[in-house]
């Protein structure tokens, strides 16, 4: 079997207050996006992927969103798996 | 066996509680986000400023066997406090691009040189051969002028004082100018113009110390997504905060708006007068302030568009010739100047509502609110940029609102270091470091002495600008012409009508150092391939004063070279005999028969740091290949420049320790300075006196009274639309490292014109269809956008020019603002017509 690489990151969402639960539903409807916690205008999320690529795309899509003010990566992490 | 899911939700949660604690929600975690599993990898993490954009975040760069492989936001670092935007995201990838450029390449026919033969490989020698020799019978039948260097706010501060050495020392030339100059020469003049003195006195604390922020032309969620992160947090963190957003069309950032303004092209100007007559119509004039720490002045008007000289619209300017003057004034003449800008006289003008522009207004008259204002494009690219800056500096004078936390007049910037090595080092053509000018002799005696030149050699007469560079290379006045660290041809306005003709002059050598194939490489006629980013030692300058450092991490690829070298190697081949007046080397014998190098590198002072002092862990081509500390000793002598008057760097060796995260100058006893110009934050202001804008000698700073005037050209029967040029999220101006990241790429391969659909539907257009931009400069295709993220009004179309397949400043117009000659790309008039 074929070496794979698994990628995780975390990310802030900024978003507009009011449109905070649209947000976090259209969140629930992307693979490999889990929510961790939010307040009333911050979610906190975790991103998993096979590069960072992948990871970054996810990122762009989510900056783009209705009601996301913005959206930045805090951590990454990559291990092989066997 | 799979990696275990167990470890995998606990990394996960881990991921997440870093995130939490970065952005300020209660978590227990604190650490540094270096994982027991990165180590695994063997990875070793370095600091660095991102490459990107002025705002400068910290990003910690993973390098393993000899390459970046990732990078993340750095949580020490006090400006992103571990976020990192989509950009910052992929810098791991930016160097890694499948065209890199790794050996130098010339135009050749049958193995000679030839601007019309094709690109073939040559060594080092080759070119540099080849560019002496135009250089030398360029300035011996030309003389200084008729050479010339485009720099960036992308060099390092190291690599634009290099240059500043070669071309003011070397070869005498001012003809060096930066790119900045398309991005932030309006914000620079108008500072030096204010305060005597260049850069905002606040710093990006002031985020957290505002009730209210006011966008001027800025879309930061787009452009600035860190601190618009800040912002953002600032905003819905705390009851009463208030966030204005002005734009000439609606883009992401007014998502937060509570005042979203869309106003029509050039009118800030005059809403900008309104708010002072508002200020002063309601008593919200802060007299004590105004009094002691402001005086007044009336500019010069009618200054025309900075057009060539013989274009009707210059001749026609009755102030074109003087337009920087500035005479004195008082209240009373700025009051009366200001009160023509009623409210429903702005509101007509503007097109914007008056319920909006009062509340605007409020905002900036109420004693009890902090005001943060910030900036970019939208000002400074503008034929009135010098103005737009100075009418907002004048809100914030009358109103005492500056100088203090949450109270900030605030110029972002869009590249990395356009304030560390365009405006302090000074690469403009007519500046010296540390905000001195060429035209004044005791600046230039003060750069001989600091140089140790003799006094008479540097040139007194300011260079040609960016704009005038291209105009020069197209009528074979500018002969020999090295661009480095930027894609001009793509970035410059008009530049089918004056640039490219200008590069293809058969007069003329053109030398481009780039790390990728752009399109102004690839009409160039010699190519350098360059080291970048964390490729080379370097220091970066951001928009809050802070100057930050790195190390080398990676080798550049092949034979690329960083631009401090290609500079440094250069100058050997050439002696003072050959580039320095015979009089001046018969006064001084002792500099006669020296190379350029030894006068200008290796003068005792910048070969003074042995190579024992680079740091063991860390490669360093540049010191290795001339045997000394190149860095330091660079860094060292341009430092003394700004020390012991308001200008003042750490040492160099501070900046590049591991813990420091930059610092904010003027730093005085090791301590970095938040807010310049007020007592208690500030050194340099005398005990007792509160305030003191030291720039000016009487320590007062200038509210200017000028007035609305249209810009230079406005749609008309033939070309009937505004076109405004910009960027987008994931793409960083040109696109010569983002759109070689294929995760940006797909994200947003080609520009488009984002049109209103009223104005689509009335030319019979659909969402999509392809179409012709033409102004009377030229035409691109591209395809309609009527639904994206920028919901334009009607009349107005926007473009980004990030897309090398659809040249947008081919139809852009080249005027400028006639005192910064600074172009504006936002405003002018174009027809959409289908294909």
């Amino acid at each position: 079997m074929r070496d794979e690489i698994w990628h995780v990151s975390s990310a802030v969402i900024m978003v507009v207050p009011t449109a905070i639960q649209a947000v976090l539903e259209a969140l629930s409807r992307h693979e490999n996006v889990e929510v961790h916690g939010h307040d009333k205008s911050r979610i906190v999320v975790t991103i998993e992927g096979r590069s960072t690529g992948e990871l970054g795309q996810k990122l762009t899509e989510i900056n783009l969103m209705d009601g996301v003010l913005g959206a930045n990566m805090v951590f990454e992490h990559a291990e092989r798996t066997e | 066996m799979s990696v275990d899911q167990t470890r995998r939700n606990l990394l996960k949660a881990h991921a997440a509680a870093l995130a939490a604690s970065a952005a300020g929600i209660p978590a227990s975690v604190l650490a540094q986000a270096v994982p027991g599993g990165v180590e695994a990898l063997q990875i070793k993490w370095s600091k660095a400023p991102c490459r990107f954009c002025g705002t400068g975040c910290g990003v910690m760069v993973g390098v393993k066997e000899g390459k970046v492989v990732a990078t993340h936001g750095d949580m020490q670092a006090d400006v992103n406090r571990g976020l990192n935007c989509v950009k910052g995201y992929f810098l791991s990838k930016i160097m890694y691009g499948a065209d890199r450029l790794t050996t130098p390449l010339m135009r050749k026919t049958n193995g000679v040189f030839d601007k019309e033969g094709e690109f073939e490989p040559v060594t080092w020698d080759e070119a540099f051969d080849t560019m002496a020799a135009k250089v030398k019978e360029v300035l011996k039948a030309k003389g200084p002028e008729g050479i010339g260097m485009f720099g960036s706010g992308q060099w390092t501060v190291l690599e634009g004082y290099a240059a500043t050495k070669l071309m003011r020392v070397g070869f005498r030339s001012n003809n060096l100018d930066p790119n900045a100059r398309h991005c932030m020469a309006s914000a620079a003049y108008a500072f030096m113009r204010t305060f005597g003195m260049d850069e905002p006195m606040g710093c990006y604390d002031d985020f957290e110390h505002a009730d209210a922020f006011v966008l001027w032309g800025s879309n930061m969620a787009e452009m600035h997504p860190i601190l618009w992160t800040r912002l953002a947090d600032r905003r819905l963190g705390t009851p009463g905060v208030k966030c204005a957003v002005l734009s000439t069309f609606t883009h992401r950032s007014m998502d937060l708006a509570d005042i979203p303004i869309v106003f029509k092209p050039g009118t800030d100007l005059a809403i900008l007068n309104y708010i002072a007559n508002y200020i002063i119509q309601n008593g919200a004039v802060n007299e004590e302030f105004v009094a002691n720490h402001t005086k007044f002045v009336k500019g010069q008007t009618d200054i025309g568009y900075g057009l060539r000289p013989d274009n009707p619209q210059e001749m026609k300017a009755t102030g074109a010739a003087d337009a920087a003057r500035m005479d004195p004034s008082d209240f009373e003449a700025y009051k009366a100047l200001v009160s023509e800008y009623t409210l429903e006289h702005v509101s007509k003008l503007s097109g914007v509502e008056p319920g909006f522009l009062e509340e605007l207004a409020k905002l900036y008259a109420d004693p009890d609110k902090k005001v943060m204002s910030l900036w970019t494009m939208g000002f400074n690219q503008h034929v009135r940029g010098v103005w737009a800056n100075q009418l907002l500096y004048n809100v914030h004078l009358l109103t005492g609102k500056i100088s203090e936390p949450g109270n900030s007049p605030f110029s972002l910037t869009g590249q990395p270091s356009a304030c560390g090595t365009a405006r302090e080092v000074g690469t403009f053509a007519h500046r010296l470091p540390a905000d001195m000018a060429v035209t004044n002799p005791e600046h230039v005696k003060k750069a001989e002495e600091i140089w140790k030149v003799p006094h008479g050699l540097l040139n007194t007469k300011p260079g040609f600008h960016a704009v005038q560079q291209d105009r020069m290379l197209h009528d074979g006045v500018l002969n020999f012409y090295w661009i480095q660290v930027n894609n001009n041809l793509q970035a410059t306005a008009n530049s089918s009508g004056e640039a490219y003709p200008g590069y293809r002059n058969p007069d003329n050598l053109i030398v481009v150092s780039d790390a990728y194939p752009t399109v102004t490489a690839m009409a160039a006629d010699i190519i350098l391939p360059s080291a970048m980013w964390v490729e080379k030692e370097g220091v970066y300058g951001n928009a809050e004063r802070r100057t930050h450092a790195w190390h080398q991490l990676v080798d550049a690829p092949g034979d690329a070279r960083s631009d401090t070298w290609q500079m440094v190697e250069f100058s050997k081949r050439f002696t003072t005999d050959e580039v320095w007046p015979a009089e001046l080397l018969e006064a001084n014998p002792e500099y006669k028969g020296k190379t350029i190098y030894e006068v200008a590198f290796a003068n005792g002072q910048v070969d003074k740091f042995p190579l024992t002092e680079i740091r063991e862990d860390y490669g360093n081509q540049e010191a290795q290949d001339f045997g000394f500390y190149l860095q330091k000793g660079l860094f060292e002598e341009y430092a003394a420049f700004g020390r012991g008057h308001g200008h003042d760097l750490a040492p160099y060796d501070t900046y590049q320790s591991d813990e420091v995260r930059g610092l904010r100058w003027p730093v005085v006893d090791g301590k970095e300075t938040l807010w310049r110009y007020r007592e208690g934050y500030d050194p340099y202001v005398e005990a007792g006196s509160g305030v003191q804008f030291y720039g000016y000698p009487d320590k007062k700073a200038l509210i200017i009274g000028v007035p609305y005037e249209p810009p230079a050209e406005s749609p008309d029967d033939d070309y009937p639309m505004w076109l405004v040029t910009g960027r987008v999220l994931e793409h960083w101006h040109s696109g010569s490292m983002t759109m070689r990241v294929p995760e940006l790429y797909r994200a947003f391969p080609g520009a488009k014109v984002f049109m209103n659909a009223m104005d689509a539907r009335e030319r019979g257009l659909n969402q999509g269809m392809e179409v012709r931009v033409i102004s009377r400069r030229g035409e691109i295709r591209s395809r309609v956008e009527t639904r994206g993220r920028n919901r334009m009004p009607v009349g107005v179309v926007f473009v980004p020019w990030f897309d090398a397949s659809q040249l947008i400043n081919k139809v852009t117009l080249d005027a400028t603002d006639p005192i910064s000659k600074q172009t504006d790309f936002k405003k002018c008039a174009v027809k959409i017509e289908a294909v």
